[in-house]
C-alpha cells in the first residue's frame, strides 16, 4: 500500500473517521491507532504482525532502564535493545543480498517492506531513556500507537518516540488551520511524487541509468541532475504526505527537507537533506564516536567518515552505498577542516562574498550529484559507465524533449521556493468550505491522472 | 521541502476563524467523503480510466500474503553459447516455418559449418528502435558468429542519425552530414541498404573506431552520380584511398577498401564537392555477417513504401543475403485504427516488394517485443494492439510463406512487460518498450535457441549429423541431438549427454 495510491487514502480517511469518532474516549482512540498500525503492516505481509513483539521488548527495556540505578544493568539493558534492533536491521538488509545470491530465493517476496525506519525510531526511545532525556511510558497501547505509527513506518521521517508520546498524551485537537495544512501538504506531496518525481524517473533518469551507452554526455548529465531532483521530489513528496497524515491524527512530525540543493557546502546540505536521518546519525552515532581535542580535525574527519559510511550501508549492503557514504564523509571532513582554518584566520563572523557563495553552491550541488551517481547506479560498473559517458563530452540533445526540459526547470524552481510562500495557500485551504476542499482534491487527483497517466512507482526511500 | 515557516506551525494563521475541534473534525471528514465520492462518481459516469474504481474500497481492506513473483522466462542459452534443449520432434510454436522457407538459409549455414573457410552467410535484420541500438541484434550476432565464424561487424550507417544509434564493435562518430531516412514518409526517397542517406560537402567527416575484432576491409556504399564529389578514407590517420563519386548515371556504387592489419580507426573525409553516402560494411573473412538495420520510429511502411526499388534491388544484390528478417510492430502499436484496418496490407506490401527485389531469399517475420502502458494508479498492462499485431504477422507470414518468430510469446505473452519492468535487474526500460542490455540478451537468447532448433530440425530431416541411436532417442523425447555436437552444452546438461554417449557406445 504505497502512500501515493488510492488504497492508502481510502485507508487514511477510514482511520481518521474512526479516530475522530473516538476522540473523547482515550483508550478506544489508542486502540484504533494500534489497530490501524497493525493492519497497515499486515497489508504488506502478515509476517510483520510479529513486529509488536520486538516493539514490546523495547517497551519493557525502557521501563527496566528507568527502574534501576545500577550502571552496569542499565548498560546491559540498553545493549540488549541495540542488539535487538540492529539484528532486525541486519536481517532486513542481509536478506535481499542472500536472495540475490541465490540463497532462500523462493522466500525473496516474503519481506517486501524495509523496517529500518522503525529500528531507528525504536532506538531513540531506549537510548533517550538511558541518557535520562526521556521518561518511559507505562502504557503499552500508547507505546504501540507511536512506535509503529503507520504514516512513518515505511520511509520516515524518523521521529523521536519520546516526542510522539508527548504529543499523544497532550491529545492535540484537530483545528481547521491544521486540517487545511494537512490537506494542502497531501496535495503537494502527490504533485511532487506523481507529476514530477515519477515523470523524471520514467522519462529520463531510469532510461539513462539503464542504458547509458545510448545517450550523449549532455543527456547523461541531464539524467544525473534529473535524478537529484527526482530523489528530492520523491522523498519530500512522501514526507509531505506522511506529515499531512500525521497532522490529521494530531501529530506534528519532523520536517525532513529545507531546499537542500541551495546549500553552500556539504555540511549545510546535511542540515537541509533528510534532516531527521542526519540528526539521528549526529545524536546517536557521531556524538558517541571518540574524538580527541588535540587532533581535532583528524579525529572529527575520521568520525565523519565512519558515520557517513555506516549511513551509506544503511541504504543497502553494496559498494555503491559505501562509496556514496565515503564521498560525503570525506567532504564533511574537508568542510570541517576548512571551517576551522577559516575561523582561526578570519574569525567566526568573517563576511563571505556573494560570488563566493554562488561558487560554493555550484560546487556543492555538483559534488552531491556526483555522489548521487553511485547512490543510483545498479553497480560500481554502472556508475563508472555513467561517469565515462559524461567524460566523452558528446553534445547530442535529441532525447531532451521540450516537456522534459520544462519539467526539469519547473522542478528546479519549485525546489527553490521559500517555505513562506506556502503559508497563504494553507490559510486559503483552511477557510475553504468542505465541499470545495473535497472537490479541489478530487480535481487535483484527476489532473494528475490526466497529466501523468503512468501510475505510481514505488518510493525510492521505501527500499531503505 | 519545509513548506511552512516554523512560526506558523504552532500558532493560528492570521485571519483564521476560531472553530471548535468538533467542527474542524466534522468539516475535514465531510471533505474526505466528498473527495472519495467525487472520484468514484467520475470513474462511474465520467471516464473509466480515471477517478477511483469502487473495487478499491474493498481491496483496501483485504489482507493477503504477498504473491511470489511470476517466474520470468529466460533463454536456454542465456549467454554467448548455444545449447539446444527443446524437442526436435515437434514443430516449434515460436519459430513457425511450415513452408520450409528457412531451408536455404539452414543449408547455407550447413555449408559454412562444413567448410568454415569457404564463404559468407549474411543476414539482414530490418527493424525499428529496439534494433537501432544493436542490443538484441548485437547479442544474436555474437552468438551466431561464435558458432559459425566471425565474418565481420557488417553494415554500419555513415554517422549516428540519433544519439542512441549503435553498432557493437564499431564506435561511430561524424559531423557535417545532412541525414535523411524514410521514417514517417509515405513516398520513395534515395536511401541505402540501411534506410538512411548522408549527404555532405567538403569538411563533412566520420570516424569508425573498431573496438573489438580486427576488420580486413570496408565497403563504402554511396550514390554515384553526375557532378558527384569525392571522399578519402584513412586508416589510423594514414590515407589509404580517395574515392570519386562522379559518374555518368545515378546508381548505387560500392568501393571496397582493404584495411592495413591492426587498423583501429577508419576515417572518412569529404574532400571535394557533394557526396551522398549510405553506409560502410566491415568484413574480416569467411563466416557469418549479421547486419542490424534498425531505424528509430520506423514502421513496416519503411520497407513497403520508402525504399527506392531500383537502388534497393542493387543494394540487396550487393549484400547477397541468405536471410532477411522483418522486425516491426512496436511503433504501429500506438495506432489502433491503423492496426485494425491497414496493417496487414502494409505488411503484405513489404513482403511482396522484398520478394520481387530479392527473389529466392527467405524472409522471416519477427514479431515485436511485448510493449506496455500504465493504467489506473499502479498497473502496467500489455498494449492491446501488441497481440493483435502478432496475430496479423503470424497470419500474413502463413499467407506469404514466410517464416515467423513470435518474440512476444517467447517472452511470456500477456503481462510480460510488467514482470520484466519489475525484474531485478530490470529487463525493459521505463518507457515499457525498449529492452535493457539484460532484456536484449534474453530476447536474443530466445531467438538463437529457436534458430538453432530449426537448424537442427533441418539437419534431422536431411539425416545430417545425427546417429541413428540419437534420432531414436530424440523421437522418444529424451534429449536434444544438438548436445551430441556441442561440447559446451554437454557441461550444461550432463545427464542427457551421458545417455547419448551410452547410446553411441551401444551402437
Amino acid at each position: 500500500m504505497l502512500v501515493s495510491t488510492a488504497p492508502f487514502f481510502v485507508y487514511l480517511a477510514t482511520v481518521c473517521l474512526l479516530f475522530w469518532a473516538t476522540q473523547s474516549r482515550a483508550r478506544l482512540r489508542l486502540l484504533v491507532l494500534v489497530a490501524a498500525n497493525l493492519f497497515f503492516l499486515a497489508k504488506f505481509s502478515p509476517v510483520y504482525l510479529a513486529l509488536p513483539i520486538a516493539a514490546s521488548f523495547d517497551f519493557l527495556i525502557g521501563q527496566a532502564i528507568r527502574s534501576t540505578d545500577d550502571k552496569l544493568v542499565r548498560r546491559l539493558l540498553l545493549t540488549a535493545s541495540i542488539v535487538l534492533n540492529l539484528s532486525l536491521l541486519a536481517t532486513i538488509k542481509i536478506f535481499p543480498v542472500l536472495t540475490a545470491a541465490g540463497y532462500m530465493k523462493s522466500l525473496s517476496w516474503l519481506l517486501p517492506l524495509s523496517l529500518s525506519f522503525y529500528c531507528f525510531q525504536s532506538l531513540t526511545y531506549t537510548i533517550d531513556i538511558y541518557r535520562g532525556d526521556l521518561e518511559p511510558t507505562t502504557d503499552w497501547l500508547s507505546y504501540m500507537s507511536v512506535a509503529i505509527f503507520f504514516p512513518v513506518v515505511t520511509a520516515g521521517p524518523i521521529p523521536r518516540t519520546g516526542k510522539l508520546l508527548k504529543q499523544l498524551a497532550a491529545r492535540v485537537n484537530l483545528t481547521e488551520a491544521a486540517a487545511g495544512r494537512a490537506l494542502l501538504l497531501i496535495g503537494i506531496g502527490l504533485v511532487k511524487k506523481l507529476l514530477i518525481a515519477d515523470y523524471l524517473a520514467n522519462n529520463l533518469v531510469n532510461r539513462v541509468f539503464d542504458t547509458p551507452t545510448l545517450y550523449s554526455s549532455v543527456e547523461i548529465l541531464a539524467g544525473v541532475y534529473g535524478y537529484a531532483l527526482q530523489l528530492f521530489f520523491d522523498f519530500s513528496g512522501y514526507t509531505d504526505i506522511a506529515i499531512g497524515a500525521g497532522l490529521l491524527l494530531g501529530f506534528e512530525l519532523p520536517e525532513n527537507f529545507k531546499r537542500p540543493y541551495l546549500s553552500v557546502n556539504v555540511a549545510e546540505f546535511w542540515r537541509r537533506w533528510h534532516i531527521s536521518f542526519s540528526e539521528w546519525l549526529r545524536d546517536y552515532l557521531f556524538d558517541v564516536l571518540p574524538k580527541r581535542r588535540k587532533w581535532q580535525v583528524l579525529s572529527y574527519s575520521y568520525a565523519f567518515l565512519i558515520t557517513m559510511m555506516l549511513g551509506g550501508l544503511w541504504h543497502g549492503l553494496s559498494w555503491n552505498f559505501l562509496i556514496w557514504g565515503a564521498l560525503h564523509g570525506a567532504a564533511l571532513g574537508v568542510v570541517f577542516a576548512w571551517t576551522q582554518w577559516k575561523v582561526k584566520r578570519k574569525g567566526r563572523n568573517a563576511p563571505v562574498s556573494w560570488w563566493g557563495q554562488l561558487l560554493s553552491g555550484i560546487i556543492t550541488f555538483n559534488y552531491v550529484c556526483f555522489a548521487w551517481v553511485f547512490f543510483r547506479a545498479t553497480s560500481v560498473g554502472n556508475a563508472l559507465e555513467i561517469l565515462r559517458g559524461i567524460g566523452d563530452l558528446t553534445t547530442a540533445t535529441g532525447n531532451l524533449t521540450l516537456p522534459l526540459l520544462g519539467v526539469l526547470l519547473l522542478a528546479a524552481i519549485l525546489h527553490s521556493l521559500p517555505p513562506k510562500w506556502f503559508d497563504l495557500p494553507a490559510l486559503w485551504v483552511s477557510r475553504t468550505p468542505f465541499w470545495l476542499q473535497g472537490l479541489a482534491l478530487a480535481g487535483l487527483v484527476l489532473l494528475i491522472q490526466t497529466l501523468a497517466g503512468r501510475g505510481s512507482a514505488p518510493f525510492v526511500y521505501g527500499n531503505f | 521541502m519545509a513548506i511552512f515557516s516554523e512560526q506558523d506551525k504552532n500558532t493560528k494563521p492570521e485571519g483564521a476563524e476560531a472553530t471548535s475541534p468538533r467542527r474542524a473534525r466534522l468539516k475535514t471528514a465531510q471533505a474526505l467523503v466528498v473527495l472519495v465520492a467525487a472520484l468514484l462518481a467520475w470513474h462511474e459516469w465520467g471516464n473509466q480510466a480515471q477517478g477511483m474504481d469502487s473495487s478499491i474500497l474493498t481491496a483496501t481492506f483485504n489482507l493477503h500474503l504477498p504473491a511470489p513473483p511470476v517466474e520470468i522466462k529466460t533463454s536456454k542459452s542465456a549467454g554467448p553459447t548455444i545449447s539446444v534443449g527443446g524437442s526436435l520432434s515437434a514443430e516449434s510454436k515460436l519459430l513457425v516455418d511450415s513452408a520450409k522457407e528457412m531451408d536455404s538459409f539452414y543449408a547455407a549455414l550447413w555449408n559454412l559449418e562444413q567448410s568454415p573457410k569457404s564463404g559468407v552467410v549474411t543476414v539482414l535484420h530490418y527493424g525499428d528502435s529496439p534494433t537501432t541500438a544493436d542490443l538484441i541484434t548485437g547479442d544474436v550476432r555474437a552468438t551466431l558468429q561464435d558458432r559459425f565464424g566471425d565474418a565481420g561487424r557488417g553494415y554500419t550507417l555513415i554517422a549516428k542519425p540519433w544519439p542512441w544509434y549503435g553498432h557493437r564493435g564499431v564506435e561511430v562518430g561524424g559531423h557535417g552530414w545532412r541525414i535523411k531516412t524514410g521514417v514517417g514518409l509515405m513516398r520513395e526517397g534515395v536511401y541505402g541498404l540501411g534506410g538512411a542517406s548522408f549527404e555532405g560537402e567538403a569538411g563533412a567527416s566520420s570516424t569508425y573506431r573498431l573496438t573489438e575484432s580486427q576488420q580486413s576491409s570496408a565497403d563504402f556504399e554511396y550514390l554515384s552520380k553526375p557532378n558527384g564529389g569525392s571522399f578519402t578514407v584513412s586508416a589510423d590517420g594514414v590515407e589509404v584511398q580517395s574515392v570519386q563519386t562522379a559518374a555518368d548515371e545515378t546508381k548505387v556504387a560500392s568501393t571496397r577498401i582493404e584495411l592495413p592489419a591492426g587498423t583501429k580507426a577508419v576515417e572518412l573525409h569529404v574532400s571535394s564537392g557533394t557526396v551522398q553516402l549510405f553506409g560502410v560494411d566491415f568484413h574480416r573473412g569467411p563466416g557469418l555477417i549479421y547486419d542490424s538495420l534498425g531505424l528509430n520510429g520506423a514502421t513496416t511502411s519503411v520497407l513497403a513504401r520508402t525504399q527506392p526499388p531500383v537502388l534497393w534491388k542493387d543494394e540487396l544484390a550487393h549484400a547477397h543475403p541468405q536471410l532477411i528478417i522483418v522486425n516491426y510492430g512496436s511503433n504501429e502499436s500506438s495506432f489502433g485504427s491503423f492496426v485494425h484496418k491497414l496493417y496487414a496490407d502494409e505488411l503484405r506490401l513489404a513482403i511482396e516488394r522484398i520478394r520481387k527485389l530479392a527473389p529466392g531469399v527467405p524472409i522471416l517475420i519477427m514479431s515485436p517485443m511485448d510493449r506496455g502502458e500504465r493504467r489506473g494508479l499502479d498497473e502496467i498492462k500489455t498494449m492491446p494492439t501488441i497481440p493483435e499485431i502478432v496475430e496479423i504477422q503470424r497470419k500474413v507470414a502463413a499467407e506469404t510463406h514466410c517464416a515467423f518468430f513470435d518474440t512476444y510469446d517467447a517472452m511470456g505473452g500477456d503481462g510480460t512487460i510488467a514482470r520484466w519492468y519489475a525484474a531485478n535487474p530490470r529487463l525493459v526500460t521505463a518507457d515499457l518498450l525498449h529492452p535493457t542490455p539484460q532484456g536484449a540478451a534474453t530476447v536474443a537468447g530466445f531467438f538463437v535457441d529457436e534458430l538453432s532448433l530449426g537448424y537442427d530440425r533441418w539437419k534431422m530431416r536431411h539425416g545430417i549429423g545425427f546417429s541413428a541411436a540419437a534420432i531414436v532417442a530424440q523421437k522418444l523425447g529424451r534429449f536434444s541431438c544438438a548436445h551430441a555436437r556441442h561440447g559446451r552444452a554437454l557441461k550444461e546438461h550432463p545427464q542427457p549427454a551421458k545417455r547419448e554417449h551410452k547410446a553411441r557406445r551401444n551402437q
